[in-house]
Parts: C-alpha cells; sequence; structure tokens
C-alpha cells in the first residue's frame, strides 16, 4: 500500500497534491480589537479539516485572500496563521508574551490598505502559508488565522463588506481559503 | 473506500506536477542605503527533471517596513533567467506620515522555461535548467542605473531594530507584535 500511496507521477515521490479543502466564508463582519492570544482566530475560527495521511507522508500548504475595509493597525501587529493552535508566540519567555507557544505560526499572512479612520477603503490579506514544519498526524485538525499582539488592535475593521452595510457600490465579498495537503 | 481516497492520482491520469518545493524567508534588513540592485532571498531549488522535461512556477508573498514609493518592485525568477524577470510582481506602499513604520505589501510570481511555453519563446538556457540545484532569487533592480530600496526591513521580526537611514532614523520600531513575520517562498515544477 505504501507505493501506492506515493504513486504520484513517474519517478517523483515527492510534492504530489493529495487533497483540496476548500472555505469560504461570505459574511460581513466587524473585527474587533484583540489584544494577545485572544486575536489569534479573530479572521478565520476554528476551521476543521481532515488530513488523510500521517505526519511523515504529508504536510499541509494553506493559501488564500481576505477581502477587509479600513486599516485600524499598521503594521506589526504579530499576524499569525496557525493549525490546532501550534507555535504563535514570538517567544516563549519574553514578559510582553506570557504562555504564548512559541514557534512558527508567525508570518504567512500579509496585508495593507489605507489609513484613513474613515473604514472606506479596501484592504486585502493574502495567505500563504506552508506547514511543512509542522507535524500533523492524519485526521482532523483545526486552522486559526489572525494576530497575536500585546495590545488591543485589529489589523481592519470589517472583513467580507459588502453593499448593504458599506458603500452601496459594492458586492457581498468573500474569504475564499485553499487548504492543500501535500506529499512529502 | 479509504484506499480509493488516498490513492490519487493513478499514473494514468498523472497530474502534470512533478514536484514542489518552499523556501522560509526570515529577516533581511534593516538596510540603511539605497542600492542599484540587490537580492533579498536565495532558494536553491533542487530540480528534479531534466530542462526539455519540466518548467517551474514560482510564488511569493511578504511585508516590509519602510519604503520609498518610486522604487522598483523586487521580482521573482531564476538567478540566471535572460527574460521575463521582471514580469508578475508588484507592491503597494502604505504611508502615513514620514516613519519606518509604515509598511508595504508584496507579491511575486513568475515562470521560468527552457522550451517554448504557451507560444512564448524560452526565457533561460537549457544549462542553467537542469537537473540539480536552480537558484531563485527576489531582487529588485533600479533600470535607470541609479540606486533606490523598496522596503526597509524585509519580513521584520517583532520589534525588528530601527535602521539609521530612514525617513524617521530615531524612531523606536513597533512593539506590539507577538509572532514572527515569516514569508513563504513556494516552487511549482510542472512537466511540458
Amino acid at each position: 500500500m505504501a507505493r501506492q500511496l506515493f504513486n504520484f507521477p513517474e519517478t517523483s515521490a515527492s510534492g504530489g497534491i493529495i487533497n483540496i479543502i476548500r472555505y469560504k466564508d461570505s459574511t460581513r463582519r466587524t473585527i474587533s480589537p484583540q489584544s494577545g492570544a485572544a486575536g489569534r482566530s479573530a479572521l478565520l475560527n476554528n476551521f476543521t479539516f481532515s488530513k488523510q495521511q500521517g505526519a511523515e507522508a504529508s504536510y499541509i500548504l494553506v493559501t488564500g485572500l481576505i477581502p477587509g475595509l479600513g486599516m485600524d493597525n499598521y503594521p506589526h501587529i504579530g499576524m499569525c496563521c496557525t493549525i490546532d493552535q501550534i507555535g504563535y508566540g514570538q517567544t516563549a519567555t519574553d514578559s510582553r508574551a506570557p504562555d504564548h507557544p512559541q514557534g512558527m505560526a508567525g508570518g504567512g499572512i500579509y496585508y495593507g490598505g489605507v489609513n484613513t479612520g474613515s473604514n472606506n477603503e479596501g484592504t486585502t490579506f493574502i495567505i500563504h502559508k506552508s506547514f511543512q514544519t509542522f507535524n500533523l498526524d492524519a485526521g482532523n485538525h483545526r486552522l486559526d488565522i489572525g494576530w497575536n499582539a500585546n495590545s488591543n488592535v485589529r489589523p481592519l475593521t470589517y472583513q467580507n463588506p459588502n453593499g448593504t452595510s458599506d458603500n452601496d457600490r459594492h458586492h457581498q465579498c468573500g474569504t475564499h481559503i485553499l487548504i492543500y495537503e501535500i506529499a512529502r | 473506500m479509504g484506499r480509493a481516497i488516498k490513492n490519487p492520482p493513478p499514473v494514468a491520469v498523472a497530474s502534470k506536477l512533478v514536484a514542489t518545493g518552499e523556501y522560509i524567508m526570515e529577516q533581511v534588513g534593516p538596510l540603511n542605503s539605497n542600492y542599484t540592485n540587490y537580492t533579498i532571498w536565495t532558494y536553491n531549488y533542487p530540480k528534479q527533471k531534466a530542462s526539455n522535461e519540466t518548467y517551474l512556477y514560482f510564488a511569493a508573498q511578504f511585508n516590509s517596513l519602510e519604503a520609498y514609493s518610486y522604487a522598483p518592485a523586487p521580482c521573482i525568477r531564476c538567478a540566471n533567467q535572460t527574460a521575463d524577470q521582471f514580469n508578475g510582481s508588484q507592491y503597494h506602499f502604505m504611508r502615513q506620515g514620514n516613519d519606518e513604520r509604515e509598511f508595504n505589501l508584496y507579491t511575486c510570481q513568475n515562470y521560468a522555461h527552457s522550451e517554448t511555453l504557451d507560444g512564448r519563446s524560452a526565457n533561460i538556457s537549457g544549462s542553467n535548467f537542469g537537473i540539480g540545484t536552480v537558484p531563485i532569487i527576489i531582487r529588485w533592480d533600479v533600470a535607470n542605473g541609479g540606486s533606490d530600496r523598496p522596503g526597509h526591513t524585509f519580513c521584520p521580526t517583532a520589534r525588528a531594530t530601527s535602521g539609521s537611514d530612514g525617513s524617521s532614523p530615531s524612531a523606536a520600531m513597533d512593539t506590539r507584535g507577538e509572532s514572527i513575520w515569516y514569508g513563504y517562498l513556494r516552487v511549482w515544477e510542472i512537466a511540458y
């Protein structure tokens, strides 16, 4: 069976795509400022997906886009993208980050917008995060996206804006994310 | 059912994806000078197939602190690429006041191929594109030969130290973040 599990094109036994899981969220919401670990799930909270193969056989790659309005805080508020809430701290010992597990969850999500205070301007979030350094077994896991800061901050004001609550020129926007399971 | 789920794809309907590689980008900078060109990161991708068998598609996204809005965008390409070096990349400069805390959003994508691909002629020599190490770089080049800086500190870690030649050199860096802002460069090696 092992041979068949790695039955990807020709001689390459690595890099094949095993599965792709899709996430879509088109619900407009106001994002509240958060401090500390409470922010780590503010943009995507506990999306459960199933990994088909074990940690030695495959890893996870996450890509996607989040539309927003307003950019309340910038730039450096500890953006993070993590699975099973692993490693979202900068350091486990810094007094400003008590009890935050240190690790690779930081980064992989980047944003830019215009800070006018009007909340009329768009903010773009790009997600491009590999979990090749994580050991994730087969079975269910959770994906969380947000930030981990030591003060009350938020990177945007409204996620998934629409034309009803926001400027009426807009259609309903949606967050789209793909979770790739890739053979090691 | 487990077998059926775990056993895609059979060789007969194989995808064209031969391999994929990644490079984790960590902080570069603060850069205290402008440069005519500057290679921010280099990923020595181990190419699996011969130059006439596969091509590469690569992508990277990242942030930086401070930039000059006129600066050319950092672009992704093979180090030995001879054409299309500056395709597929752009960045946006977020600014309010003159402060190094302002930051920028970059996206880079490009192809390298030594064979004709979708009607486009090769953009890298086959001798630089065979099995083995193929360096992939993210780099800026100022077209008119001047010097410039499209970012001051790329992929800044939390509480990155301030540079000495920014717009606001005496300012302390933002200290709110509590995670390390890694960036990711991904390569897809695809069969012709």
